[in-house]
């Protein structure tokens, strides 16, 4: 790569990162204009009601964004995993805790880098305060804000690890 | 930055054209820096991925081929031999990432100071376990790898009880690899601030 490219696709990164970050903020704050901004105009549109009507059955939310995996299959062509701890007031009297894992495309547009998709919101479980997560129903998001998840038994690694 | 950067390769009269200017080797320099630090960001993420993901395979590919094994051994398949084991005690985990701090030893070295908030399902417990990683990271051939990575915990407990409740701090049944916790004793800072 020459020290252009180079810089480039630390841009890229560094972008990458800021999309992860900029949804949790743009989603606590209730910044739908915002929010849809991190997208690819295309998907922009048919997106709004589908982030809308969730967070309208939600109070406050607190989306902490950590573990950001993020692999380039060209320069202008991502996907990526990141971990999400949440913590949600979901009814008036309810305050429950999700860890989240979402599975991502970024899509590069005019030296920009966006969400290429809606992103893939898959929970390793959500809890009631004070409550163990261990055993819950399958929460089966977004029909249930709490319960058991999808991840980590859906990937094949798991499987494999435990002989199933 | 730029101002300068021009002036220096102004060509002077009379004196040969540099091959490459101290600016440009300054500038890459500086941008291999940069890679270096999302080299090894990318590296704990992962770390993080494939152990939820008890993606083994991956996981050892993560160390240089020569990793010393907390076993005594070397290398990479016993090191995957020695994770089988260490991986098993749980069932669901999640590795949140958080504070990252890197220092450079020189080019090819770096040590890493890594929190991470853990959450492991232990048959009906579920036990969060705040730790700090101590890090050696090492490039081989361009690529960031772990030479070491040791866990020190602040504290382990349930999700329903406090930490201070729980002996020694530390509440993990069945843990073959971590037995207690360290944290913040451990910063050598810490106890000089008390005394």
């Amino acid at each position: 790569m020459t020290l252009a490219e180079r810089i480039d696709r630390l841009d890229a990164y560094r972008q990458i990162r800021q999309l992860a970050a900029r949804y949790g903020r743009d989603l606590d704050a209730r910044d739908m204009d915002g929010l849809l901004e991190l997208y690819v105009p295309e998907v922009r549109d048919k997106l709004r009601q589908a982030l809308v009507l969730p967070l309208r059955r939600v109070h406050i939310t607190i989306l902490h964004v950590g573990t950001h995996v993020i692999d380039f299959q060209d320069a202008d062509n991502a996907t990526g995993s990141v971990y999400c701890h949440a913590e949600i007031q979901n009814t008036e009297e309810n305050w429950i805790s999700q860890a989240i894992h979402y599975g991502d495309r970024y899509a590069r547009r005019d030296g920009r880098w966006y969400f290429a998709r809606a992103r893939r919101h898959e929970l390793f479980y959500g809890a009631d305060h004070g409550v163990r997560p261990n055993g819950l129903p399958p929460a089966d998001w977004p029909t249930h804000d709490t319960g058991t998840g999808t991840v980590p038994m859906r990937w094949e690694s798991w499987q494999g690890f435990w002989g199933r | 930055m730029l101002a300068s950067a021009s002036v220096s390769e102004q060509p002077v009269p009379g004196e040969p054209a540099p091959v490459r200017s101290s600016v440009d080797e300054g500038l890459e320099a500086r941008v291999a820096r940069l890679e270096a630090v999302e080299g090894i960001r990318q590296l704990v993420s992962r770390y993080a991925l494939a152990l939820d993901g008890r993606d083994v395979a991956t996981l050892v590919s993560l160390f240089v081929p020569d990793v010393d094994v907390h076993d005594g051994r070397t290398g990479r398949e016993a090191l995957a031999e020695w994770f089988d084991p260490v991986l098993r005690p749980y069932r669901t985990t999640f590795h949140l990432l958080g504070n990252h701090v890197i220092d450079f030893v020189d080019e090819d070295h770096a040590t890493g100071a890594l929190y991470c908030r853990p959450e492991h399902e232990v048959d009906d417990l579920w036990i969060v376990m705040p730790l700090v990683y101590d890090d050696r990271y090492e490039r081989r051939e361009g690529r960031w790898y772990f030479r070491s990575r040791r866990p020190h915990a602040f504290y382990a407990a349930d999700v329903r009880e406090s930490p201070l409740e729980v002996e020694g701090r530390f509440h993990f049944p069945g843990n073959p690899f971590m037995t207690r916790a360290t944290m913040p004793e451990r910063f050598p800072t810490w106890e000089p601030f008390w005394s």
